[in-house]
């Protein structure tokens, strides 16, 4: 069953064009990450799914609902968090959760504010929810948007970089809670520039740039159909080289290393019945098969840690 | 618009600004002090002393008695000094506004019926010289009448026009409830850009709270905390200085509206100026511009009446001048037609400016 079904989409400011024609769907239960370096459109296409932007041309539904027209109505089914999720600098994560609880509580004549304590405990904020917002740190305030994203128990979440800027230990805290989020059943929109948050966390990744999906996919598919064969990488002397070019191998040398292109794994035991046959030594070798991450980068380019092309 | 919304963002909102000290010092103590150095200032009823150095040159009961007279005023402290000394420079070297001199023909012309003139020195820039000639001037129009076996012919009562005569601090406090109004104003002022920088008003739109909900939750909040602010103002103005107001149905209703309309003006005045400040310097530089002249020049601190007719015809243009002329006719005069008429003035204004900054402030910024 599709949650959300994308037609057409396109949004243009003025002489750019952030979403260039795109067409995706988003099945029930899993958990679909745009994936792309900044400026790419995936905000611009998740705050159109979201409601809070226009599309130049194209039509989206999400919960079979226009997000525009049914504003009102999908708040009480969708929870939003944004990128750069910031709230009132005096007010406590109880006290946010409260007024989201009953704000949102009043749509559908419930009161969710039984709700907070488990939230609370599901974030591992239970400690924290009489501190003030300024003084939680960059984790604990995206942890506090994501409790407030999921207060109302959302069919669809939309989490928009809920990783940018944390460190190594909160971004896997953070991790265990979106992954926690799947096992109920909810549908995720993840978008990230990270490729192992994508790649671990993600059903289906459509990876974006200049406002079009280059590839969409699961990521082992995406690796697949764009991978190169696997390597087999041997440390050692410079006679490495050299007799394996002799026998007719193709490599690759790059500081003491020297990469082989393997047409089948068992091609590896040839190359070293190669260099045993010339009386070389090496010091260690490993194999190298294609990750996410070297798809990406032959797709879009090498990404920095702040999401931009370098 | 659901009214348990607007409470829930009351409630948020009130716990949010029981944290912020600076806050609570700005919107309710600030005024508080500034009432109590006025009150010092201006309700004391103590008299202004004047050191007068005088130098009597012609020593005679008709000089001394002269003396005398300056003495008894109650607002020269007399020091008498040696004929010997340059009284200009002893004024001088000791920090004295006043001196006088009593030259040696004082008490020959005197008896001789001749003007028996005294040289007063003074700095004509003190603030007390005025009124410190006037006195003198006083002490020797009633030593003239008495060598010249007369009375006068004509004096002065005087009576206040109102049934209760007000104090000065009594006029300072329409004033004062005055700058509270500007609270509204200043809270929106800097919560609008920051809201919208931090994006907080879309974070708002994710719970389906509405702009209408968000808006009345703030006016609410600026109406109860100006309410306490004037309350606590009012109270300290009493128990310190003994203010005296017209408390009674009507005129506490008519406050009320004044008010309200008020802060409904002030808050949409704020919406507005947040929405063009692009950042911080902005929003210090529109606030100034706007603060200032009302401060100043809406009867706040000093009455309109005071002014030079030019900058009356531009407190006439400020809303400020209609919010405090309406309390002051309420609690001082008892003039409820003009008060209605102020109140008419911060009606249409407000209204005015209300659907302009609601019709353009965008929630859901794009």
């Amino acid at each position: 069953m599709d949650i959300i079904v994308v037609k057409n989409l396109t949004k243009r400011y003025g002489k750019l064009i952030a979403v260039d024609n795109i067409n995706f769907t988003v099945h029930k239960g899993e958990i679909f990450s745009l994936l792309g370096p900044n400026g790419a459109g995936k905000t611009t296409t998740v705050e159109m799914m979201e409601g809070i932007r226009k599309a130049t041309t194209g039509s989206i539904s999400i919960l079979g609902l226009d997000p525009i027209k049914d504003f009102a109505k999908l708040r009480g089914r969708c929870g939003i968090l944004p990128q750069d999720f910031k709230f009132i600098d005096n007010s406590t994560p109880y006290d946010a959760l409260s007024f989201y609880s009953q704000v949102l509580g009043s749509k559908k004549g419930v009161d969710y504010t039984d709700n907070i304590d488990d939230i609370l405990r599901k974030v591992d904020l239970m400690d924290k929810k009489s501190t003030s917002f300024k003084n939680l740190s960059g984790g604990q305030k995206q942890k506090l948007g994501l409790a407030l994203a999921l207060i109302n128990d959302p069919e669809l979440l939309f989490l928009d970089e809920p990783t940018t800027g944390l460190d190594p230990q909160a971004r896997r805290s953070i991790w265990d809670v979106i992954r926690e989020i799947k096992k109920n059943g909810k549908t995720i929109i993840l978008t990230t520039h990270y490729l192992d948050e994508a790649e671990l966390l993600a059903d289906r990744v459509g990876i974006v740039n200049k406002g079009k999906f280059i590839t969409l996919d699961s990521p082992n598919n995406i690796v697949s159909a764009n991978h190169i064969p696997d390597r087999l990488i041997i440390k050692g002397s410079e006679r490495i080289y050299s007799s394996l070019t002799d026998a007719g191998y193709n490599v690759r040398s790059d500081d003491g290393m020297y990469e082989i292109l393997m047409k089948n794994p068992t091609e590896v035991a040839s190359v070293f019945d190669v260099l045993r046959n010339n009386n070389v030594t090496w010091n260690d070798f490993f194999m190298k098969r294609d990750s996410l991450e070297d798809v990406f980068v032959r797709l879009v380019g090498k990404v920095n840690e702040k999401g931009d092309v370098s | 618009m659901k009214f348990k919304n607007v409470k829930s963002y009351l409630v948020l909102h009130i716990k949010s600004y029981m944290r912020s000290r600076s806050a609570i010092f700005f919107q309710i103590l600030f005024p508080v002090i500034l009432m109590l150095l006025f009150g010092s200032i201006f309700s004391g009823g103590g008299t202004s002393h004047t050191t007068i150095a005088i130098q009597n040159m012609s020593p005679s009961p008709a000089s001394w008695s002269f003396i005398n007279g300056l003495n008894k005023s109650g607002v020269f402290t007399v020091n008498i000094i040696s004929s010997s000394i340059n009284i200009k420079n002893y004024a001088s070297e000791h920090s004295i506004n006043s001196a006088l001199i009593i030259p040696q023909n004082f008490t020959y012309n005197m008896i001789n019926h001749k003007i028996a003139y005294v040289i007063y020195y003074d700095v004509p820039g003190d603030s007390t010289s005025a009124i410190n000639q006037q006195i003198l001037q006083n002490v020797i129009s009633n030593i003239n009448l008495h060598y010249s076996n007369t009375t006068p012919v004509m004096g002065m009562t005087t009576d206040p026009i109102l049934n209760s005569a007000p104090k000065t601090i009594d006029y300072y406090l329409p004033g004062l409830m005055g700058f509270t109004l500007l609270n509204s104003m200043f809270t929106l002022l800097y919560q609008v850009p920051n809201y919208k920088k931090d994006k907080i008003f879309r974070q708002f739109s994710f719970t389906g709270l509405t702009k209408s909900e968000w808006l009345l939750g703030t006016i609410i909040w600026s109406f109860l905390i100006t309410l306490l602010a004037d309350a606590v103002l009012i109270y300290v103005a009493y128990a310190a200085f003994g203010v005296t107001l017209n408390v009674s149905a009507v005129s506490f209703a008519l406050s009320l509206a004044i008010i309200i309309a008020s802060i409904i003006f002030f808050s949409a005045l704020g919406i507005l100026a947040g929405m063009v400040s692009e950042n911080e310097e902005t929003v210090t530089v529109l606030g100034n511009l706007i603060l200032f002249p009302m401060m100043f020049l809406s009867g706040v601190f000093f009455p309109v009446t005071m002014m030079p007719s030019y900058l009356r015809q531009v407190s006439e243009f400020l809303p400020l001048t209609y919010s405090v002329n309406g309390l002051y006719s309420i609690l001082i005069f008892n003039n409820f037609g003009m008060a209605l008429y102020d109140l008419g003035i911060i009606i249409i204004i407000a209204v005015i400016t209300f659907v302009v900054a609601i019709s353009i402030f965008s929630w859901k910024s794009e």
